[in-house]
């Protein structure tokens, strides 16, 4: 800030981010109530410990990495296009519209005719929030009309959530809130990875292409046109890819909060201020952080397992304060 | 670019010299620590007379005197919880039921759904169970307990069943209620009926597991020869020891691994403790295996599946698991059937 801004060089940055990667995720298939080394689960096949392994540790992490990414670079996206850095998925109602629709489609039985209707049913919900928040805070809105879009979206979400869950025949169908809004990566299947990984694929080929023209915007939307950026395709692209990644990796593993927040501002100074850059680095650095937390989820010990949204928004909610507290002035 | 990213994380300046900046200030603070040590003082206060409210008051020697004394016999009777439906219709006539809780009639759940047609369903609260103006309301520990809190201080008497851990309490619950309504011999008819079927189902068990034994079907690995089974609920949920379903589990013959594990009461087990601990039977309540719940997907995991592919499951119909009642007995019946050999 006051000497001129250091970029860490991209080699370095990368190789970090993905060294910590590599260890997060042998770490997430390392640890659970079964104690092996995943070395041994892979010299044994089709033993108890290698179906533990293949079945339900890799999935979990792989799903980690998934969603994690997903919501890094979901939250990088938004703030670059949005220009303010409290966009998130989280805060601005994205995941918890993403919950609604995912809820409607799985207790309305319509899961059981076709399962490719769950991602779909939370890429929907993702998409009716992402472009109700567009309508009613715009692109250059100011940072209070955003939060309160997305407090208003929020709270629709989970009302409507509510009141699916409350509707359904089994009256123990509303204990399922608590996943849907804290999201949990336990016991899932590499079904759940299957269902959304051509979606989350598609949603980040869309973010990531769009490093360029983030860059391009950060200058104002002026010069971003007069550079060649066309702004409307852009906003497609940022709307529709975040309503793919997020609505799909929302609808296997519930609303997961503020690591599309915390990751974005922990890696802006090492790449530069850089939007485009920022997204590369977010999607690694969200990966980590999401595999972390899951860890933590399994280590901490309590009767039934934590979820793992409650550990992310233990790490989150107190950094988002934070950064309300450092941009007081400019919103009081 | 910068300029934007130095407005996010550049120090705001402060003006003034924080809260106490002007007397007004000054005096705001102190009035809000004023009320809000008020606000303590009269909530420790309240809650030290609420305590001692509780000591005094007896409302529930009271209700139970009123109905054990004078051995009367209710005709409207108003029944707020699903299990004492079932066992207040196995022992009066449905004449004197004056009302039942809108599962009494629901097939999935209820096992006397058939003699529950046509009788009066109420909601659950007050206003609900006044208006069918009861002489004797029936209800469990953990619900509506605020109906029964006050139906508690009215003439009306009320019974509370607790949840039963064993077929001993059953047996309690079943002779509590047919005092009540003044139908005893029937009641302990019932619960003979009740022994003999688990007593046969008993020496059925001693039989299969003898059988089981000389066909070397199941290791022996010294530590008693019962099969151990697993019931696997919804969201990892298993029941342990001093549970209804352990009594279940033991009345077949079967070792409960969750009680093994020292899990009392309701516990969670990973799946992959679930893996490691090779049960020999695994068991499903039906309704957590139709209904699609997000809790519910564990209980179709892949991993169980491949690495439990030899276990025997059993899936129980959840209407023999809803309530401690003489389907129970039947419950039992499934499990020696299915895990016979």
């Amino acid at each position: 800030m006051k000497g001129q801004v250091k970029e860490t060089p991209a080699w370095l940055l990368y190789a970090v981010l993905g060294t910590l990667l590599l260890a997060a995720f042998l770490g997430s298939v390392s640890v659970g109530s079964l104690k092996f080394s995943w070395i041994s689960a892979l010299r044994h096949p089709s033993s108890e410990m290698s179906f533990v392994f293949w079945d339900i540790r890799v999935p979990r992490a792989v799903l980690g990495l998934l969603v994690g990414a997903t919501l890094g670079l979901a939250g990088a996206a938004m703030q670059g296009f949005l220009r303010n850095p409290l966009a998130e998925p989280g805060i601005l109602g994205v995941t918890g519209g993403a919950a609604l629709g995912a809820v409607t489609v799985f207790y309305t039985g319509l899961v059981t005719l076709f399962p490719m209707v769950l991602p779909a049913g939370g890429i929907l919900g993702a998409f009716i929030s992402v472009i109700l928040l567009y309508l009613f805070a715009g692109t250059l809105a100011s940072v209070q009309t955003l939060i309160l879009a997305g407090v208003a979206i929020n709270v629709i979400a989970f009302a409507g959530t509510s009141l699916m869950l409350n509707l359904v025949r089994d009256p123990y169908a509303v204990m399922d809130i608590v996943f849907w809004q804290m999201g949990s990566l336990a016991d899932r299947s590499f079904q759940h990875v299957l269902l959304i990984l051509p979606f989350v694929m598609a949603g980040w080929a869309l973010l990531l292409w769009d490093g360029r023209a983030l860059d391009a915007l950060s200058l104002g939307e002026e010069t971003a046109s007069s550079l060649g950026i066309s702004l409307k395709a852009l906003r497609a692209r940022i709307i529709l890819g975040t309503a793919l990644c997020v609505g799909a990796s929302i609808s296997v593993c519930g609303s997961i909060g503020f690591v599309g927040l915390i990751v974005p501002h922990l890696l802006r100074p090492y790449v530069g201020y850089r939007a485009g850059k920022l997204l590369w680095a977010s999607a690694l650095g969200g990966a980590i952080l999401l595999l972390g937390s899951d860890i933590a989820v399994r280590i901490i010990p309590s009767l039934v397992e934590l979820k793992l949204g409650v550990v992310t928004s233990l790490v989150g909610a107190p950094f988002f304060l934070f950064l309300l507290f450092q941009m007081r002035k400019k919103i009081l | 670019m910068k300029q934007w990213a130095q407005s996010v994380t550049a120090d705001a300046r402060r003006t003034g010299s924080g809260v106490f900046h002007c007397s007004w200030c000054v005096a705001r603070w102190f009035l809000f620590g004023l009320v809000s040590t008020c606000f303590f003082v009269f909530l420790t206060v309240e809650s030290v007379l609420a305590s001692e409210k509780v000591e005094i008051s007896v409302p529930e020697e009271k209700s139970r005197d009123s109905f054990s004394g004078k051995n009367s016999s209710p005709r409207r009777i108003v029944s707020i919880n699903l299990c004492t439906d079932e066992l207040l219709l196995r022992l009066v006539e449905p004449g004197r039921v004056a009302a039942l809780t809108r599962f009494s009639d629901n097939a999935d759940v209820s096992t006397v759904w058939e003699t529950a047609q046509g009788i009066k369903k109420t909601e659950l609260d007050i206003e609900s169970i006044l208006a069918c103006s009861p002489d004797l309301l029936l209800g469990g520990r953990f619900n509506n307990r605020e109906a029964l809190h006050f139906f508690q201080y009215t003439d009306i008497p009320v019974i509370i069943f607790g949840v039963p851990k064993s077929f001993e309490d059953i047996y309690r619950d079943i002779r509590t209620l047919a005092e009540a309504v003044g139908e005893p011999e029937k009641g302990e008819t019932i619960i003979r009926q009740m022994q003999t079927g688990l007593a046969e189902l008993k020496a059925e068990a001693g039989e299969s597991r003898k059988k089981i034994l000389l066909s070397g079907a199941t290791q022996d690995d010294g530590k008693g020869n019962k099969r151990r089974a697993v019931f696997f609920q919804s969201g990892g949920f298993v029941p342990g020891s001093e549970t209804f379903e352990n009594a279940i589990m033991e009345a077949a013959g079967l070792e409960n691994l969750a009680a093994t594990l020292g899990i009392k009461d309701y516990g969670s087990l990973s799946l992959e403790k679930l893996i490691e601990m090779k049960p020999d039977i695994l068991i499903f309540a039906s309704d957590q295996k139709k209904q699609p719940t997000v809790r519910g997907e564990v209980l179709a995991h892949p991993a169980i599946r491949k690495s439990l592919s030899h276990v025997k499951t059993v899936t129980l119909p959840s209407a023999t698991l809803s309530c401690g009642s003489p389907a129970s007995v039947e419950a039992v019946r499934i499990l020696v059937k299915e895990t016979a050999l």
